[in-house]
């Protein structure tokens, strides 16, 4: 349980396929909430890497910990009882000459975290409705932020704040300027949202579920819009979801995560088309087609409780394959089955010829 | 907004009349009236049997009108209060209510000032910092010591003051808000500094119930706000805590607060009568409770009438710092 990844698949390697620099490194990550009831590792030996304009997916199921490690590079998750226990986050700042700075180590309250929270490093969230102040104005909490990472004057900041409505497509941007949040629908609220997090320009954009709690026509918008802004102002995008779907569309490359862990890593059209992982190929299952034959495979069982782990693989009570020996002693490394795949699979080492699922298409 | 403070104002109206005739109600309650009281006195001094004292309390009777029908007396007396402002005549005192307890409204309105901003300027900080110290030792400690002034009753905690007030700052004078010596002299920098010097011990007597009563309340609403998505947003922002915590914690965890004034200016007008009786406060409670005894029927409908435009008021100002404070509140 407590054995990490290797560093191997981390090293060195600064650019990736397209000759874009790393971005963001995060090596053999732990994040662990130390709760009444026991520790939990909610995130558990994690190892990620975005490149500069580069679009990561994370997928996994609700408490699989995508969202803690999204949290962990922010900071921002409750501390206590969170704490960060192992593991390096290396964040390369535009123009640091100084290398990277290492996110895991900083003072979650410190100066270094808040330079880079929202002026490197910018965030969206899941619930529109709640992730704005009832009671300040759409402008007020827009400027505030280009007014803390950039040294303007009020007037400067409000007609940045206004451009920035204008490019989320928010209609009549001046007028919204002075509207509270109340005063917007669920997606309007978001694109201010997206305004606010891209106003300084950001380098990287975590967008936790961004979609999640939006009207099925307006995520595609969402995400368009997301899509669209990332290559103007050149950041790139952690896009965390559970929708495969959203994944397929926005996606370069998909890390998926279960109990803590990556199980599978690699580019989208290989995590899509050529899974190996039984838990990846048991979500791609698991979504419905429309003019598909076969019933739907729900993955069996249910998800293990945190506090009572397995002692080998973590999937390996819910997992088709489990006839491969040692699964229920020895957790699984993340390997590399094929370039640039990683799976963390005892069964890839025998690679039977499991049943291969219809491929995903988007 | 100047719509919404008139319409409030006219529904005063209708909230005031029955509150008036609840108020006359009750002092007509108990069986027997003002010069009952003063009879059974009579009547223990031996002098019953008197012809003339039984003549002269008949003839008082019939002066006040309290032979006449009870709505009558009623439209009599809310007749002279609405049109002339007379709150009618004490019997114990022998004078207009409002020549008696007139500057006693006021020294019991200043003390209700004082008392709050006692209140607000010592337990908001402290619930803040509970709120954002949640379970550490100070948190621990506001706590318990906020139970305790929760659960110590007033006039106690004035004897305790009086005590230390004698024993520890050996001061000349306890007790009430002004020493023998300024009673009566016009106001000056002196009289001012003398009754400073005695105002904290009412002050904090009335306000410690109510602030271990805000603190508990600060805390809880700002630990409630805290945990909302908006405070993670704000600090994804890169803001600092102290400015997430102020500007987007404590400005919506107030709100709750503010709709307090409206309950907390009547509750501070009964809450000093105790206190003001042990303290011999020059207020308004000790006047009233004595009122209450002695069935000094006008006295105490007058106090039930302030207490009832305390509250309506206090409602009312509540109410235009919330819609000013809260966006989400409308007008109309």
């Amino acid at each position: 349980m407590n054995k990490t990844d290797t560093v191997t698949d981390t090293a060195a390697k600064e650019t990736d396929a397209q000759g874009r620099p790393i971005l963001l490194d995060i090596r053999s990550l732990r994040t662990t909430f130390h709760t009444d009831d026991g520790p939990v590792r909610a995130v558990d030996g994690v190892s990620l890497k975005i490149h500069r304009q580069e679009t990561l997916g994370v997928v996994g199921e609700s408490g699989c910990g995508k969202s803690i490690t999204a949290m962990s590079v922010m900071r921002l998750f409750p501390s206590p009882p969170g704490r960060i226990e192992g593991g390096e986050i290396l964040f390369h700042a535009s123009g640091a000459e100084s290398g990277p700075v290492d996110l895991a180590k900083v003072d979650p309250k410190g100066r270094v975290i808040r330079r880079i929270r929202g002026n490197e490093i910018a965030m969206i969230f899941q619930e529109p409705m709640t992730s704005l102040s009832p009671v300040h104005t759409v402008g007020n909490q827009i400027s505030e932020t280009i007014r803390l990472h950039q040294k303007v004057d009020k007037k400067e900041a409000r007609e940045r704040s206004i451009e920035m409505l204008r490019k989320v497509r928010l209609p009549k941007p001046e007028r919204q300027f002075d509207a509270y949040p109340f005063e917007l629908s669920g997606g309007m609220r978001q694109r201010a949202m997206i305004a606010m997090a891209l106003s300084c320009n950001p380098s990287l954009l975590i967008a936790d579920e961004p979609t999640t709690a939006l009207d099925v026509t307006v995520q595609a918008e969402i995400l368009y819009l997301i899509k669209e802004l990332q290559e103007e102002i050149g950041m790139a995008v952690m896009l965390i979801t559970h929708d495969l779907g959203v994944i397929a569309h926005m996606a370069d490359t998909v890390a998926v995560m279960y109990m803590g862990k990556v199980v599978e890593r690699a580019s989208t059209r290989n995590v899509l088309k050529d899974p190996r992982h039984p838990y990846t190929v048991g979500l791609l299952r698991s979504i419905p087609r429309l003019g598909a034959k076969r019933a739907l495979v729900p993955i069996k069982g249910t998800v293990p409780d945190p506090f009572k782990l397995p002692p080998g693989c973590s999937f390996g009570p819910r997992c088709p394959r489990q006839v491969y020996p040692g699964w229920d002693t020895d957790p699984p490394l993340l390997e590399e089955v094929a370039p640039g795949h990683f799976t963390r699979c005892c069964g890839t080492v025998c690679e039977e010829a499991d049943e291969q699922p219809e491929t995903a298409a988007p | 907004m100047i719509h919404f403070i008139l319409r409030r104002l006219l529904n005063m109206i209708p909230t005031m009349f029955i509150i008036s005739v609840v108020s006359f109600v009750i002092i007509q309650a108990p069986p027997g009236d003002m010069l009952s009281y003063r009879l059974a006195h009579l009547e223990e001094q031996g002098a019953l049997g008197s012809v003339s004292a039984v003549e002269q309390l008949e003839a008082l009777r019939e002066q006040y009108g309290l032979n006449d029908p009870l709505h009558v007396q009623y439209f009599r007396w809310i007749g002279g209060i609405v049109l002339r402002g007379d709150f009618g005549d004490s019997f114990t005192y022998e004078m207009g209510v409002m020549e008696l307890i007139g500057e006693r409204i006021g020294m019991t309105f200043a003390l209700t000032l004082a008392t709050m901003i006692f209140t607000w300027a010592v337990a908001i900080p402290i619930g803040i910092y509970s709120a954002t110290h949640k379970y550490s030792i100070g948190d621990n400690a506001f706590t318990l010591i906020g139970f305790i002034g929760l659960a110590s009753p007033n006039f106690l905690l004035a004897l305790i003051l009086m005590y230390a007030q004698v024993t520890v700052f050996e001061a000349s004078s306890v007790g009430g808000l002004l020493s023998p010596e300024f009673i009566g002299e016009p106001w000056s920098v002196a009289k001012f500094f003398n009754f400073l010097s005695h105002v904290w011990v009412p002050v904090v007597v009335i306000g410690t119930a109510g602030t271990a009563a805000v603190i508990r309340i600060m805390r809880g609403n700002l630990l409630d706000v805290l945990d909302q998505q908006h405070i993670q947003t704000a600090r994804s922002k890169g803001l600092s805590e102290s400015v997430v915590v102020n500007k987007y914690g404590v400005r919506i965890a107030i709100n709750p607060l503010v709709s307090r004034i409206g309950l907390e200016l009547p509750n501070l007008l009964s809450g000093a009568v105790v206190a003001g009786i042990v303290l011999g406060l020059p207020t308004a409670g000790p006047i009233f409770y004595n009122a209450l005894i002695s069935q000094d029927m006008y006295l105490a409908g007058a106090f039930l009438i302030l207490s009832g435009m305390f509250l309506l008021f206090g409602n009312l100002i509540a109410d235009i710092l919330l819609a000013w404070l809260d966006p989400r509140i409308r007008y109309d």
